[in-house]
């Protein structure tokens, strides 16, 4: 008898530790606890047992009872009014299901971050013509007639223009800034805009070069604007691409379309990644040319440089991505690789 | 170009606190960029001169020989694959830690002690390649080892010592010289320096050379492109050789000794700027220097013995009969100096700097001389340069007769003037700087400046004459960058605040982008703005409506494209390898010769360059494939708010499939079609077992179309009521069919959707079932059920009777 009562003691633990939902606990109850249950069978039987046995066994039944039931409603505390709707197939680790999920360019994605960034400065956004003229893509900005930037632009003309010259030689803009001067002539000073845009060269491509490549341009035009004000409009591209400070310097460089001419360095205060790549990103180095705009420049947009002053930067945006997300294949950005293009979910 | 720390120092004493890497960040700051500075000391770290003791084969290898090497304190053995080994030849030892270049090639590496087809090997005797004496030690053999034995050292003398190898070498990006013709030179350089540092500057020793008025050579200017030419004749019978001070400059500078004559040359044009030519007087007819225009179909021989074909438009200083050189550019070699010279002419002229630069470009001859000529050198320079090396040539040939120099200068450079306030400094500089200061910094440059009552009359040197500095901005530039861009201070703009602009265009265009990304599952693609011949043909572009590029990017990419579609397909077939089940958008320009009315301005007529909206889906299933297309221009309609709608009879672009294919509309504007292109297009692509289709919207028509803002509309007060109809109809009714009868049949209808149509096996083979669910409501009261029953009813009467269509039960 003794035995009997082990072994369902034994019974009941191992019941209870396999139930997993309140369906199968009610079945537990009406098995063991029950009135015509193991439990109360088990009872029954103690007391055809001998007189002098009964005690010590009752004892033992009691303590196996009250064990059980103790052990019992711990578990229908747990289970009751917490298990949901589904039946016992119920699987909570399944995978989810994955969304209607596509992706913008990530060109696209750091365009919009930084004219979110323009736009609370109060800069306006404009898109220019990618066919230009000679006149706006080279003359307005103050390149002189055979000055060598002209064909160090590589620049991609058009046919059927190739004996004409300013506004009626045509081509793929080589570059932004240009554009710029067709906003100003529109309208009327103070300026603020910002000009995002593709632009065109007629190069070999490789991990590095890209023929089609992205420009990001800032114009600031104000009656008081010394060339150091530009480091507002440097550091506020800068510090939306890498998510905090970054140290910068402008230094002397040549560019025809500003005077002074400006290089201007970055470098990073911490290494973003803990990796070699990021590492290189703490050196200085050179991330755009900016200055004031030439006064020639603003004559041609119609302004009177002895009234008005400015700062220009053109960033290439190609090389931010690329740097931001440790990309190591300007290529990418025209393959049209979904593979590719699916990670960026985010900037 | 390379700039020697040690030539510099003829004209400047760096201060203690300027080491290389100083100047370096100094200069970079504020006026050129540096690419690297080369410590010649430490490139030659742990390399000696050895002497080979014993030579003995290697054991395991027939090209390889063991040399038993002397370096000074210890006996090593290398292990040594050159052609030219013997014993007691004196070689150059890199021993365990120098960094060579293997083969001359790729990065430097850091050697070890390394055992070499298993014997030990102490370092390496190396070739001039492997340790960058290729210039000093010329060879073409690789495995021809530097012969030292000449050198009158002891073994184990530092490489560096021997050679003299102790200058520090300073590598200027020549981009960011291009406006400073003045740089191109040690004196230049110099100069910036000690305005930099505020330091006293040398001037270049010259020879005292007074200018003749009558001379036996005769110089005859005839070119407009021609502003100054100076003869310097010297006769000597001594035959000198360059010094080795002088050779180890120009090689320093990356320059190959050549002759005496020629190494002065070279020698004089990196001193002070001027490029300079030697010629042999004794060859010139007529001892007449000619510079004029080429006659077409003359030729020239050009040192080198490079032929060039002569046209109207090259410049050439000429004798009496034939071109001599090729003005600016190079010389000939017929009237080149050689060993048996005993009579030197020295040119040092002054050119047209867009002239040089298109010679040197369209003959492709690219010279040291060219590229200084067509930054824009003054006339100054020449007799300056013709002095310094006479100076030059009589220090090392004292028997040599020196001639006075003869001169023509049609051109001379003229100083500018520049007037320029106080004022107007720091107004742009953003910061206050002494007017002392202004001055000094000017001064230091070169410029004279007289000030009074806060405006400065400057005059321009005229080596800074000749396009670089002309008007206020330039002289703020000079002041700033000598200042020290890292001294000025922040300053944030003062800006006069404005109205913000609307930019409905740009906001709309961003919507319609996300919402596609973000809410239909596409991924935005960019391609590039040309499209190839084959497609051209493909789609049946015409071509006289196509924009051109006169050197596209390849021969077969020569037009713009006029759609974004097949720019596409590439994309989808590079994809359609991993993926059965996707969609793509671009959004970007096409190109056509029709008339631009958005862009152009100021005498511009620019092409037609559109904005367009390219979708394109992929799918095994043609009939979901558009209805998930067609309902991301709804969706589209939605977003923008501007009902785009589908016209099934219109006409579309002939790439699509007149059959399978809409036009979509805005009010009565086309704004592109949707649909699968035609069958030629579609066999042409690789897109295994699925289906593509495409739409293509003109942004420029949506975009520009104002929108009222939403209006609200009151929620019903009664509750509406559905009912699924399903009918079977011959499968060729079109639901545009059942929809025109379904949706017009009662007010009380409100909304009807599709939710399925099936053809198969348990419906008759020519027929489909459609099924769908209308939506009744009124706004006066609930509904009776018997009512919307009949309505039902109605419909399906209709619909048997007009298309023969059953009710399914």
């Amino acid at each position: 008898m003794k035995d009997e009562l082990k072994k369902l003691k034994k019974e009941i633990e191992d019941v209870l530790s396999s139930v997993s939902n309140s369906e199968a606990l009610r079945e537990v109850e009406v098995a063991f606890f029950g009135r015509k249950g193991k439990i109360a069978d088990t009872f029954k039987k103690i007391k055809d047992v001998p007189e002098d046995m009964r005690k010590e066994l009752g004892a033992l039944a009691n303590e196996l009872k009250n064990d059980a039931e103790k052990t019992f409603n711990d578990l229908r505390l747990k289970l009751e009014g917490n298990e949901g709707t589904s039946g016992s197939s119920f699987d909570m680790t399944l995978p989810g299901t994955s969304t209607k999920r596509g992706t913008l360019h990530p060109h696209t994605q750091m365009i919009y971050a930084l004219n979110d960034a323009f736009l609370s400065l109060g800069f306006e956004v404009y898109e220019g013509p990618e066919i230009t003229s000679e006149q706006y893509a080279f003359d307005y900005l103050n390149f002189a007639p055979d000055h060598p930037a002209r064909e160090s632009m590589d620049t991609y003309w058009l046919t059927g223009s190739e004996k004409l010259e300013g506004a009626e030689r045509l081509c793929l803009r080589p570059h932004l800034t240009g554009g710029s001067v067709r906003y100003m002539q529109k309208g009327k000073p103070p300026f603020r805009f910002v000009y995002p845009g593709r632009v065109f060269r007629s190069e070999a491509t490789d991990a590095k070069h890209e023929r089609t490549f992205y420009q990001y341009e800032a114009l600031l035009i104000d009656k008081h604007v010394p060339f150091s004000a530009g480091k507002l409009m440097v550091e506020t591209i800068l510090e939306r691409v890498f998510g905090y400070p970054v140290e910068t310097r402008m230094r002397a460089g040549f560019f025809p379309f500003v005077e002074p001419g400006f290089e201007i360095d970055m470098r990073l205060k911490e290494n973003i990644t803990g990796t070699e790549k990021g590492e290189k990103l703490t050196q200085w180095m050179e991330i755009m040319p900016g200055g004031p705009p030439h006064p020639n420049v603003l004559k041609a947009a119609g302004l009177d440089p002895a009234d008005w002053q400015g700062f220009y930067i053109n960033i290439g945006l190609d090389r931010l991505v690329m740097m931001k997300h440790a990309i190591d294949d300007v290529r990418f950005f025209h393959g049209g690789d979904i593979r590719f293009l699916d990670q960026f979910t985010r900037l | 170009m390379i700039v020697s720390k040690q030539w510099l120092s003829e004209y400047i004493s760096l201060p203690e606190s300027v080491d290389a890497e100083k100047l370096a960040h100094d200069l970079t700051m504020a006026t050129v960029e540096v690419e690297e500075v080369i410590d010649q000391a430490a490139q030659y770290d742990k390399m000696v001169v050895g002497k080979i003791v014993e030579l003995t084969k290697h054991p395991n290898a027939d090209k390889l020989q063991l040399a038993h090497t002397d370096i000074g304190d210890e006996k090593v053995q290398i292990v040594c694959g050159g052609t030219n080994l013997f014993e007691g030849m004196l070689v150059a030892v890199a021993l365990p830690g120098a960094k060579v270049r293997w083969h001359g090639e790729g990065d430097l590496i850091t050697l070890e002690p390394a055992k070499i087809r298993g014997e030990k090997s102490h370092g390496m005797i190396c070739a001039s390649a492997e340790i960058g004496l290729g210039d000093m030690f010329p060879s073409d053999d690789e495995r021809e080892i530097i012969n030292l034995s000449a050198l009158n050292v002891a073994a184990g003398t530092p490489i560096a010592e021997a050679l003299s190898l102790d200058d520090v070498l300073i590598e200027i990006d020549n981009k960011s010289l291009t406006n400073r013709p003045d740089l191109w030179c040690h004196h230049g350089i110099a100069r910036e320096l000690a305005a930099l540092y505020d330091i006293p500057l040398q001037e270049p020793k010259v020879y005292a050379l007074e200018q003749q008025r009558k001379s036996d050579i005769k110089i005859s200017i005839k070119a407009d492109a021609c502003f100054g030419f100076n003869v310097l004749r010297i006769d000597t019978d001594t035959k000198s050789e360059t010094p080795d001070w002088m050779k180890k400059r120009l090689q320093a500078c990356g320059l190959r000794p050549i002759s005496f004559a020629v190494d002065l040359t070279n020698y004089v044009m990196h001193d002070v700027g001027e490029p300079m030519h030697a010629f042999d007087v004794d060859t010139i007819t007529d001892k007449t220097f000619v510079v004029r225009q080429a006659k077409d179909g003359e030729s020239l021989m050009l040192l080198g013995n490079e032929h060039i074909e002569l046209t109207g438009r090259d410049m050439v200083v000429a004798d009496g009969k034939q071109p001599l050189a090729l003005a600016g550019v190079k010389g000939g070699e017929m009237s080149g100096v050689t060993d048996n010279t005993t009579s030197f002419a020295f040119e040092a002229a002054t050119f047209d700097a867009i002239t040089v630069r298109r010679m040197s470009t369209h003959h492709s001859v690219r010279t040291d001389a060219s590229m200084r000529h067509e930054k824009g050198l003054d006339t100054d320079r020449a007799p300056l340069a013709l002095a310094r090396l006479a100076q030059l040539f009589s220090d090392i040939d004292s028997t040599a007769t020196i001639h006075g120099f003869i001169s023509e200068q049609p051109k001379a450079t003229e100083k500018n003037e520049v007037t320029v306030t106080h004022e107007f400094i720091i107004n742009r500089i953003g910061q206050d700087i002494a007017p002392e200061k202004v001055t000094s910094i000017l001064n230091k440059l070169g410029f004279t400046v007289q000030e009074k009552k806060g405006t400065y009359n400057i005059t321009v040197p005229t080596w800074r004459s000749t396009g670089d500095v002309s008007i206020p901005e330039d002289i703020v530039e000079e002041v700033a960058r000598q200042f020290g861009y890292d001294n000025l201070e922040r300053f944030d703009p003062q800006v006069t605040l404005t109205n913000a602009v609307l930019q409905p265009p740009y906001i709309t265009e961003r919507s319609i982008k996300e919402a596609l990304a973000y809410s239909t599952g596409l991924h935005e693609v960019f391609s590039y703005p040309w499209t190839t011949d084959e497609y051209v043909r493909l789609f049946g572009f015409a071509p006289d409506t196509l924009v051109g590029l006169e050197c596209p990017p390849a021969e077969n990419q020569g037009y713009l494209q006029p759609s974004l579609i097949p720019n596409m397909l590439p994309i989808l077939e590079k994809n359609i390898t991993e993926k059965s089940d996707f969609g793509l958008f671009q959004v970007a320009r096409v190109f056509s010769t029709a008339d631009d009315s958005q862009f152009s301005h100021d005498g511009e007529s620019l092409p037609e360059q559109k904005k367009m909206l390219c979708i394109a889906l992929t799918s095994k299933s043609e009939q979901e494939l558009i209805r998930d297309l067609k309902g991301m221009i709804d969706m589209l309609s939605e977003v923008t708010g501007n009902k785009i709608s589908y016209d099934y009879t219109a006409e579309v672009p002939a790439y699509f499939s007149s059959m399978q294919s809409a036009k979509l509309s805005l009010d009565d504007d086309s704004v592109g079609a949707v649909g699968f292109l035609n069958t030629k297009i579609t066999k042409s692509m690789s897109l295994r077992d699925s289906y593509a289709c495409f739409a293509e919207i003109d942004l420029d028509v949506l975009l520009q179309e104002k929108v009222d803002a939403v209006q609200f509309s009151p929620l019903p007060q009664y509750p509406g009521t559905e009912r699924d109809v399903a009918i079977e109809v011959s499968k060729d009714v079109a639901w545009k069919d059942i929809a025109d009868i379904v949706e017009h049949s009662s007010p009380l209808l409100k909304t009807v959707d599709v939710f399925d149509v099936y053809e198969g096996k348990h419906i008759a083979s020519d027929k489909k079932s459609i099924a769908f669910r209308l939506y009744f409501a009124s706004d006066e009261r609930t509904l009776e059920s018997v009512e919307v029953d009949d309505v039902v009813e109605e419909i399906v009467h209709k619909l048997e009777h007009a298309i023969g269509a059953q009710l399914r039960s």
